[in-house]
């Protein structure tokens, strides 16, 4: 990386934060993968020798913040980057946080998902900060999420509570110019001193709730200065209030309309600086609220105008022509002040005024060579009489959920499947019950539940699809695997004993690729009474190089079509000469396992 | 001056190399640069796309409609999917080679090339389609596809970038080993298109 001040790169969003995470001098930074933020902590841990801070994939979010907030109660500096929903599992250290406090800047880049493109909700995490009265910054771009980022660790110190820094999808995973600023070298004398105010007693959080709203009060102050918030007058008797990447649609849609009203530009959510919403609100007849996913701006706007008894318009998602749904782009947000100001829609002149023919969708599949595949395909095989429920959860594995391999019948969270497939399991005794979960996501949240399937003495079959990575999020490292974060050699926790010592009886390891062995362990664990667990093993498929890949040989080929049928592999085409093996096999053999005919073969090379 | 364009494949197909290089390119060239791509989930195999706009001044990273300068489409069938995307008069360069999708595998979507093409050639846009798939594997590799579609962007994209300077960026992003197949697929794709 660059380390000139001055220097304008080429950066991502989730790359600009962690440049300014360095720029503050961080001590410490910890986080678990989850798209769209997975980047931060990967850029993180690229440079964390180089500047001698300590960079990890923690077990899961809520380690990663207590993580944090540990080495923020000594005066260092700490980040902790995750998901929306890395924050909800976080939750409990963090609402408690609020009224603890730290010492050390602490910042949470949370990264949110409108669309969503790769998340299961898309909740705000805008009003997650509202709920713990935590300041939010939300950037609108590259160089302000480098920015925001450093200040935020000052904005942290000055109020002494964590700052949440909040991009989108869009801000995340968008590239900018950045110019580069001064790296301040992380400093060594820090310690936690003994104090009364560590320890959460109910005494203590009646006291600091108090303390807790006055620190809005001072961050409301501190916003009204901060360079991040910016009133760009216009001309027009209505005003726009926006914030994040809405402003870039904001002010590309009143280029395409040829309009010039105020803008207030907001890069602190909240708590919103009052007196300079207030600036702009007395001198408009109309407010238009623009802001991504829910209203966190427009309910602060609408009290503050109820509480100053101003007689104004607010436009926005309460009024109902602002959407509350998915990503926002140019197009949305000027039909969005189309619809308020009356205006008739033109559309700039595409190239084609035609109907595009129809298309056929496509969803995300498991790769060509995926071992989940094998794995699913010998569940399927040995549950055949019995109809089971299968449990899926978060992960790659997740996208066994479509046909043909119909995987997955459940998803909810991290950990889930297999506490709810126990639940399940509660009411239809007599059907079987497996849960899917990866190597990652047990190690995340699914240990306890194999603790309480085994305390319960519940009869579930878990079934750990252990590919030696967190393959979803782009192939971060995990306590299974051996590595830490920065690349050196780590523990490695044995899947196998982990589960022993929960005091599961029937564990079973297999190489899901040896299909045939995978199909006997499926039925051996489905045959036993009690909590059972088969771990699949084999590494993911972009990780290594199988030498190998297979054809068809046509003249033994009967077509009966059984590998697509039911392996729905990308490889395995149907095409005018019949079923043929792309380029793209990844040498699995699964589908020679499964041939009836034995007319797959191997390219000899 | 305000330069748009979009890249649009299938997961796994090296649209973010592309879209990396052309921004790194126009970065090279002093430009205020706005790009996003597709990440996460749908890199598996799933539809993917990439926005990049440079220029002095731009704001958006996602293309609005009908305002890209330049669609260049991995695929056939992700190519009609943006379609929208594209100007009156704009530049479209498609890989004529397309990766079907589970629907079109099974037999089960009634996706008719010729339909597609016919509508590709109807827009008033100049289409550039050819197989660049074979292309590259006559370089060396299918995976420098990539490479065959910048190499046709490069000469026919009608951007401020030079010819050169694309292919300089793009060798610095790939592996040494690799530089020669994507070397002589970017030629080739120059070549195609010219």
């Amino acid at each position: 990386m660059e380390e000139t001040a001055g220097t304008r790169v080429l950066m991502m969003g989730n790359e600009a934060i962690a440049r300014g995470a360095v720029e503050a001098g961080i001590s410490v930074a910890a986080s678990y993968p989850g798209t769209p933020s997975s980047e931060i902590m990967a850029t993180l841990a690229g440079w964390a020798k180089k500047f001698g801070y300590h960079a990890e994939w923690s077990v899961n979010e809520k380690v990663a913040m207590e993580t944090a907030a540990g080495a923020a109660y000594t005066g260092a500096r700490a980040i902790v980057s995750l998901k929306q929903m890395g924050l909800n599992v976080a939750s409990d250290a963090v609402m408690s946080l609020a009224y603890i406090g730290v010492e050390g800047g602490m910042v949470i880049a949370v990264a949110d998902d409108p669309g969503p493109h790769s998340s299961q909700t898309e909740q705000d995490s805008r009003y997650f900060a509202t709920f713990a009265k935590l300041p939010v910054l939300e950037p609108s771009s590259a160089q302000e999420a480098k920015d925001m980022t450093r200040w935020a660790f000052e904005l942290s110190e000055a109020l002494h509570l964590p700052v949440i820094v909040r991009p989108t999808t869009r801000s995340s995973h968008s590239h900018g110019d950045v110019v580069l600023g001064e790296i301040t070298k992380p400093k060594k004398n820090f310690g936690f001193i003994k104090d009364p105010k560590w320890c959460i007693l109910p005494s203590l959080s009646a006291k600091n709730h108090v303390l807790l709203e006055n620190r809005q009060e001072e961050a409301k102050k501190i916003f009204l200065e901060s360079s991040f918030n910016w009133i760009e007058k216009g001309e027009t008797d209505w005003a726009v209030v926006t914030s994040g990447v809405s402003y870039n649609y904001v002010k590309e849609a009143l280029e395409l309309l040829d309009m010039n009203p105020t803008i207030l530009k907001v890069g602190t959510p909240y708590p919103l600086p009052d007196e300079m919403a207030l600036n702009v609100m007395k001198e408009a007849k109309r407010i238009i609220v623009i802001e991504e996913q829910e209203p966190v701006i427009e309910d602060q706007i609408t009290r503050l105008a109820w509480k100053n008894k101003l007689n104004i318009d607010i436009n926005g998602k309460w009024t109902g022509e602002v959407s509350r749904f998915g990503e926002f782009n140019v197009e949305r947000v000027k039909s969005f002040f189309e619809t308020i100001l009356g205006l008739t829609p033109k559309q700039p002149e595409a190239a084609s005024k035609a109907q595009a023919p129809a298309i056929p969708g496509r969803p995300p599949i498991l790769c060509a060579g995926c071992s989940h595949r094998a794995a699913f395909y010998a569940f399927k095989e040995a549950g055949k009489k019995n109809e089971p429920v299968y449990c899926g959860d978060i992960g790659c594995y997740t996208l066994g959920y479509a046909p043909p391999l119909n995987a997955q019948d459940t998803c909810l969270c991290m950990g889930g499947g297999i506490t709810l497939a126990y639940g399940l399991s509660l009411i239809e005794k007599d059907r079987p019950h497996i849960a899917y979960i990866g190597d990652s996501t047990f190690l995340h949240a699914g240990m306890t539940g194999v603790l309480n399937l085994v305390y319960n003495k519940a009869n579930v079959t878990v079934v750990i699809l252990d590919n030696q990575t967190t393959a979803m999020t782009g192939f971060q490292p995990h306590p299974g695997v051996g590595l830490s974060a920065t690349g050196d050699p780590a523990p490695q926790a044995d899947l196998e004993k982990i589960v022993r010592a929960l005091g599961v009886e029937h564990v079973e390891t297999v190489n899901p690729n040896d299909l045939q062995a995978t199909i006997e362990a499926a039925h051996r664990a489905l045959d036993y009474s009690g909590p059972s667990v088969v771990i699949t093993r084999a590494p993911c498929v972009n990780r290594i190089k199988i030498d190998k890949s297979f054809f068809i040989d046509k003249d033994e080929c009967s077509e009966c079509e059984i590998c697509i049928e039911d392996l729905g592999c990308p490889s395995i085409i149907k095409s005018a000469d019949g079923v043929v093996i792309s380029d793209t096999c990844a040498g699995c053999g699964i589908c020679v396992t499964i041939c009836p005919t034995e007319a797959i073969k191997e390219v000899s090379k | 001056m305000k330069y748009s364009l979009v890249l649009t494949g299938v997961g796994g197909q090296g649209t973010i190399l592309a879209s990396r290089a052309i921004s790194l390119a126009a970065m090279e060239k002093g430009y205020m640069i706005r790009s996003t791509e597709t990440l996460g989930m749908a890199q598996r195999g799933g539809s993917v796309i990439s926005h990049i706009r440079f220029g002095d001044e731009v704001y958006s990273p996602i293309v609005p409609s009908g305002q890209a300068d330049a669609l260049l489409g991995f695929d056939l069938i992700e190519a009609v999917r943006w379609v929208s995307l594209l100007k009156k008069g704009g530049v479209a360069l498609i890989n004529k080679a397309l990766v079907p999708p589970y629907e079109v595998l099974i037999g089960e979507s009634n996706f008719n090339e010729d339909e597609a093409k016919q509508f590709l050639d109807s827009m008033k846009a100049d289409n550039i389609i050819f197989d660049m798939t074979s292309l590259a594997v006559e370089a060396g590799n299918y995976r420098a596809t990539n490479a065959v579609l910048l190499g046709a962007f490069s000469v026919k994209g009608r951007s401020p970038l030079e010819p050169e300077l694309i292919k300089k960026v793009m060798l610095e992003l790939i592996p040494e080993k690799l530089a020669e197949v994507n070397e002589k697929a970017f030629e080739l794709g120059q070549k195609a298109a010219s």
